[in-house]
């Protein structure tokens, strides 16, 4: 018995500490967690009159190794979860190619990034500077586009299971105006034009979303025809209730 | 053998009882069991039989017929649509792909937020590809509200969100660590 609350007492401790430990180990394994404060610290230590001029160096010299390493930390992870959202996803094989380029190209981005960590325990504080002036210009140059793409073909990916959706819709509503004994009202029929019509304008977008994304342009437009394609899908729905409610109407019960 | 020699009665019994001993060979005896059991029997057709094959045909009609008239809506709320031409309307199913639709849509105009606040909090981001993002994404007027809503300094990255007002992103992060 002595030995069951032994156990116990330890078993409740250790929980204890785990428990009281993990938010702490978290907030600091997290690089992303990148606060404003964190990098007031460095103009604190160098506003710090109590510290020597070396000891001012060498506590700014860790404060800007931390902060850089966290950055691009965070800048790499950031990169590796765009890439595993782009190799998760199950495409026309026509995209594939576009797929595996961009997963490479992501690769590189990533390699750079890694690079960069390798630099920065040996760094002095204009060293860790020039890292990050590096690492800001290769972000700004190559993969901003790289992640906008990316993010584009995406979310185009996704929603062309929508565009098969829409198609199908629009021809069951199709077979359903013709079999009613009011198929000729006036009224079914303008909302299953401008059904057809708002569908066809989504999926031209569309189109010209994909064009975009195969033949890289600059200004890059994916988005905004991603944008407009969407925004015509759900006018085409929105027209797909007005004939549900029309037909739910005039239907004879 | 002489064929003059006619055998006794006793000889013939002999012989006779020998074959009793005589027996078939195992594989031809399985082979027409086989032959037997496949042949096709010969009913022996009788007034019940008849009866019970005519009110078998009739059920099998009979439900069939109801399946039929189930299938063309006879006991649903039309007299002229099936349940599968109505399915083309049910509105649960329009919900769902409707929605399923703004929720891309939403997507697509975080995207364009993010872009567009990455730019707007970079100085010197004029002239790159932040900059190129903002100026040419031009987000319909439901894009507009939470582009415009959205706070300064609220995601930690690009594309993962937004996060505390006191985070930084990523850029910001690299600008603060140039100076």
């Amino acid at each position: 018995m002595k030995k069951l609350l032994v156990l116990f007492s330890f078993s409740l401790l250790a929980g204890g500490y785990f428990l009281a430990a993990l938010p702490a180990h978290a907030a600091t394994a997290d690089p992303c967690a990148l606060q404003v404060s964190d990098f007031n610290k460095i103009q604190q230590v160098k506003n710090d009159a109590t510290l020597s001029y070396a000891d001012e160096l060498k506590a700014e010299l860790t404060l800007r190794r931390e902060l850089l390493t966290n950055t691009i930390l965070c800048a790499k992870a950031d990169a590796q979860t765009l890439k595993d959202n782009l190799s998760g996803l199950t495409i026309d094989p026509a995209f594939q190619n576009l797929q595996l380029q961009m997963a490479e190209n992501l690769d590189t981005t990533i390699n750079f990034y890694g690079l960069q960590l390798d630099k920065v325990p040996t760094a002095g504080i204009n060293a860790t500077q020039a890292i990050a002036k590096d690492v800001l210009a290769w972000r700004e140059s190559n993969y901003a586009p790289l992640a906008e793409s990316v993010s584009d073909f995406i979310l185009w990916s996704q929603n062309q299971s929508l565009f098969s959706a829409a198609d199908n819709r629009l021809q069951q509503i199709d077979a359903l105006a013709k079999s009613v004994p009011f198929s000729d009202n006036t009224e079914l029929q303008n909302d299953l034009q401008a059904a057809s019509a708002s569908l066809k304008n989504a999926e031209d977008a569309n189109d010209a979303a994909k064009n975009s994304l195969v033949h890289l342009t600059y200004p890059d437009p994916t988005l905004n025809y991603i944008q407009t394609s969407l925004s015509a899908l759900s006018d085409t729905y929105q027209h797909f209730f007005d004939i549900a409610s029309l037909v739910q109407t005039l239907l004879p019960h | 053998m002489n064929p003059d020699y006619r055998p006794t009665t006793m000889e013939i019994q002999d012989i006779l009882k020998q074959f009793k001993n005589i027996q078939p060979d195992p594989t031809y005896t399985e082979f027409s069991r086989r032959a037997v059991l496949a042949s096709a029997q010969l009913e022996q057709l009788s007034l019940r039989r008849i009866l019970a094959r005519v009110m078998e045909t009739a059920g099998s009609v009979a439900l069939v017929g109801l399946l039929i008239f189930a299938i063309m809506g006879g006991f649903s709320g039309s007299r002229y649509l099936s349940p599968v031409q109505f399915s083309g309307i049910d509105p649960a199913a329009l919900h769902a792909e409707a929605q399923a639709i703004d929720m891309q849509i939403n997507l697509a105009n975080l995207t364009y937020t993010e872009s567009t606040r990455v730019a707007e909090s970079t100085p010197h981001a004029s002239g790159s590809p932040f900059a190129r993002a903002t100026t040419t994404a031009s987000a319909p007027p439901a894009a507009a509200a939470p582009a415009a809503a959205a706070p300064e300094n609220t995601a930690t990255s690009t594309g993962t969100g937004n996060a505390p007002s006191s985070s930084v992103s990523i850029n910001e992060a690299l600008q603060k660590l140039t100076q």
